[in-house]
């Protein structure tokens, strides 16, 4: 009995001062700062960074190599605990969205023929070019839904949704569809055109109840120039737009869309107005009137909330708040 | 002669008896024309007419743009009505002249070279070139490229395919039977261009009068008509360079030429004989109108740019519900779904499936028998290149020589689980080349 514990306590003894020496030994420095980068990094190891996941963004961010708002999934968040790591400061990053160009789902975009093969957008595209009749619509067959590590698509009735609050802008669908509908724009903006039919109108009412059309109607009405009709679809330039949805109450397809409703107001702060009457000058819809001498007041109804006259009032007396 | 073998194959019903005693009948003159810029392998042509400008039968309507391309011609005499969009047999829209006919006469030849074999070889090279032909077969490679192999690659062997595997197809067995003068002096002509030392004619064994008839043709030259054994894809390139001269091609982006061989088809031959003698450039082509959903089918000789719509109503229409409409063979043609669509230098046949030849299929996962293994010609392993397909894995399906995918479709015929292997791979191939050509711009 005995000479066995002893032996056995003895191999013991021996192995575990072997690995205290190796582990001292052979241990690979790193630094301390990689696992708490590691930490504060999403962890889907999605590449939109343009490195083989997180490890190796953080590992690049280390070095130099990466930019420190390189995660884009991470969004500000990331990027400013990122940034204490190192103790550097970063400039705001703009959240960006993927975003469909095409309503065309099953009711409403005619089919050519019967598809019968995989699902997969890229092979769909070889076979007829689609069986969607519209040469540019969403084939929904989920390419894009697949290549999405946060699952923000989803497909309902072929046609590819995507979540704004949950989409982070990686890139990965955008580069995945083989019709290149799905463009990135900046989170702020909500309305989009719906369509990138570069067909002439009277193809696109053929065969789709929701593509553009090309009227035009959209760009004349828009009092910021932010809309203009480009081989035959309207596009939005979303650093213009101000988000009055004009637009989207004239088309006459519904291709233009908020992709989440945002209800913006402006109030007028009493105290601080001045009766300049700047803002009911620069007001496109006649929605602010006012006397001399006392505070200007907004009418709730014409209010779209563009905020032009938040830009124009020298004392600060204009806010914008957002309503249900 | 000793045969030899090519792994794999298949047997479908060939199907050939509804139209492979039906003389060739020439179609009529359609009103319009409809001829698209890409008939062909390679760069698409540019045309050289305007809108309005009145064109001759047989004068050259686009240019080939580069070596691997190809000249169109019109084929009608009439006015160039518009340039512009149009859809073609891939199920998109592509450029395409149209032309309107005002005049129905048939091509005139202003030339007559009886003195052919007496000109230096080289100088033939451009009269195939001028005439815009292209491999008749179904692949529309350029002609003129494939008999300009460079110097340090002699060809020994010339192969003239007249196999026509695929099922319900008889274009080229009716033109051996019709025109096989005009098929031998072609082949002469490709002879002497090539100065190849053994001459095949490959027929398949189902074609019995047309081995016949050519071997009287050929008589006592030497040029050996081949009966080959029935199976398909047995008229594909390197499938019948393996059963006649036993040479494998190279695997990887291998030409026939690596191994000394040229293959042509008959109808290629017929078109090269008649652009070296008559100066005559290919401005149609037999059509196979087949199936048992078209209500009488016929061997039509048809003026390139017809629309299939012309040649359908000429036919009768469909007799039955409309299943599928193809264009070229059931095994490697393409379903059509716009009976605009024009017959170009490639179009072999239109075949018409009644609605209840055609099957819904719903692909299960693969069981692994291993059938498609067996038939695949290429000796490749098409449940793996499917399943690597499926999940993403180019560079695994690289590896297994995907790019050496002949798409024959045998697999997907064979396939007991209903996988449509020949679109995976396709797809897959498509995938390589994209990521390959990021790559590259990286």
């Amino acid at each position: 009995m005995l000479p066995e514990v002893i032996s056995l306590a003895g191999i013991g003894l021996m192995a575990s001062v072997g690995l205290g020496i190796a582990a001292k030994k052979l241990a690979i420095k790193e630094d301390p700062r990689l696992e708490k980068i590691l930490e504060v990094l999403p962890g889907a190891n999605c590449g939109a960074c343009g490195y083989a996941g997180c490890s190796a963004f953080a590992r690049a961010v280390l070095g130099d190599e990466a930019p420190i708002n390189g995660c884009v999934a991470g969004g500000e968040s990331t990027t400013r605990r990122v940034a204490e790591l190192l103790g550097k400061k970063v400039e705001k990053t703009i959240r960006m969205v993927a975003v469909v160009a095409c309503r065309g789902s099953k009711g409403y975009t005619r089919q050519r023929f019967v598809y019968q093969g995989i699902d997969n957008c890229r092979a769909a595209v070889n076979v007829g070019g689609g069986s969607k009749a519209c040469a540019f619509g969403c084939l929904g067959l989920g390419s894009c839904q697949r290549v999405c590590p946060f699952g923000a698509i989803t497909i309902e009735d072929d046609l590819a949704r995507i979540d704004p609050e949950i989409c982070v802008g990686c890139g990965l669908c955008v580069e995945e569809c083989p019709r290149n509908i799905i463009h990135l724009v900046p989170a702020s903006a909500s309305i989009h055109v719906h369509c990138s039919s570069q067909d002439i109108g009277r193809w696109v009412r053929d065969f789709c109840d929701v593509g553009c059309i090309g009227c035009k109607q959209c760009e004349k009405v828009c009092p910021f120039e932010a809309v203009k009709v480009r081989d035959n679809v309207a596009e939005i330039d979303s650093e213009k737009c101000r988000q009055c949805g004009l637009c989207l109450q004239v088309c006459p397809q519904g291709t233009i869309q908020y992709i989440y409703p945002v209800k913006r107001m402006a109030t007028i702060k009493e105290n601080a107005c001045v009766s300049c009457g700047r803002c009911q000058m620069v007001c496109p819809f006649e929605a602010i009137r006012g006397e001399k001498k006392r505070p200007y007041t907004v009418i709730e109804e014409r209010c779209r909330g563009c905020g032009l006259c938040v830009d124009v009032c020298k004392v600060e007396a204009i806010v914008l708040r957002e309503v249900d | 002669m000793l045969l030899h073998r090519f792994p794999g194959g298949i047997h479908p019903n060939d199907e050939k008896g509804l139209t492979a005693h039906l003389p060739i009948e020439d179609a009529p003159v359609p009103e319009r024309v409809f001829l698209p810029l890409s008939q062909h392998i390679g760069a698409p042509a540019e045309p050289v007419v305007k809108v309005g400008d009145e064109v001759r039968i047989g004068d050259k309507v686009a240019e080939a743009r580069g070596f691997v391309s190809a000249n169109v011609h019109s084929s009608v005499t009439g006015v160039v009505r518009a340039i512009g969009p149009y859809p073609n047999a891939m199920g998109r829209l592509s450029p395409a002249i149209e032309i309107e006919t005002t005049n129905d006469s048939p091509f005139q030849p202003d030339k007559n070279r009886e003195d052919v074999l007496s000109l230096p070889p080289q100088t033939l090279i451009p009269f195939i070139r001028e005439a815009g032909i292209v491999g008749m077969g179904g692949a529309t490679f350029p002609t003129h490229v494939k008999l300009s192999p460079p110097e340090d690659k002699p060809i020994r062997s010339l192969i003239i395919n007249g196999v026509e595997c695929e099922p319900y197809l008889t274009a080229d067995h009716r033109l051996m039977l019709e025109h096989p003068a005009e098929i031998l002096e072609g082949i002469i002509y490709i002879r002497h261009i090539l100065r190849a030392r053994v001459i095949y004619l490959a027929i398949e064994a189902n074609k019995p009068d047309a081995i016949r008839v050519m071997k009287e043709m050929v008589g006592e030259r030497r040029i050996n008509v081949v009966s080959v054994p029935k199976r398909y894809p047995q008229g594909a390139e390197k499938q019948l360079i393996k059963t006649l001269i036993n040479k494998k091609v190279p695997a990887g982006g291998g030409l026939p030429m690596d191994v000394g061989a040229v293959v042509q088809n008959v109808g290629t031959s017929f078109a090269i004989y008649e652009a070296i003698r008559w100066g005559k450039p290919l401005i149609e082509r037999v059509v196979t109108v087949t199936g048992r959903g078209v209500q009488t089918p016929k061997n039509l000789r048809v003026r390139l740019g017809t629309p299939v719509k012309d040649i359908l109503e000429l036919c009768g229409g469909w007799k039955t519900t409309p299943g599928k409409l193809i264009l070229g063979g059931p095994m490697m043609g393409v379903s059509q779904y716009d009976e605009r669509v024009p017959v170009t230098k490639g179009t072999s046949g239109i075949l018409l499936m009644p609605r209840e030849e055609v099957g819904e299929y719903h692909p299960h996962t693969c069981v692994r028998c291993g059938h498609c293994v067996t038939v695949c010609p290429m000796g490749l392993l098409p449940n793996f290149l499917g399943i690597f397909s499926e999940h993403a894995r180019f560079e695994d399906a690289e590896r297994y020589h995907l790019l050496d995918c002949i798409e024959c479709g045998s697999c997907t015929y064979i396939c007991p689980a209903k996988r449509p292997l020949v679109q995976m791979i396709r797809y897959a191939k498509g995938e390589v080349l994209r990521r390959k050509k990021k790559a590259a711009k990286k």
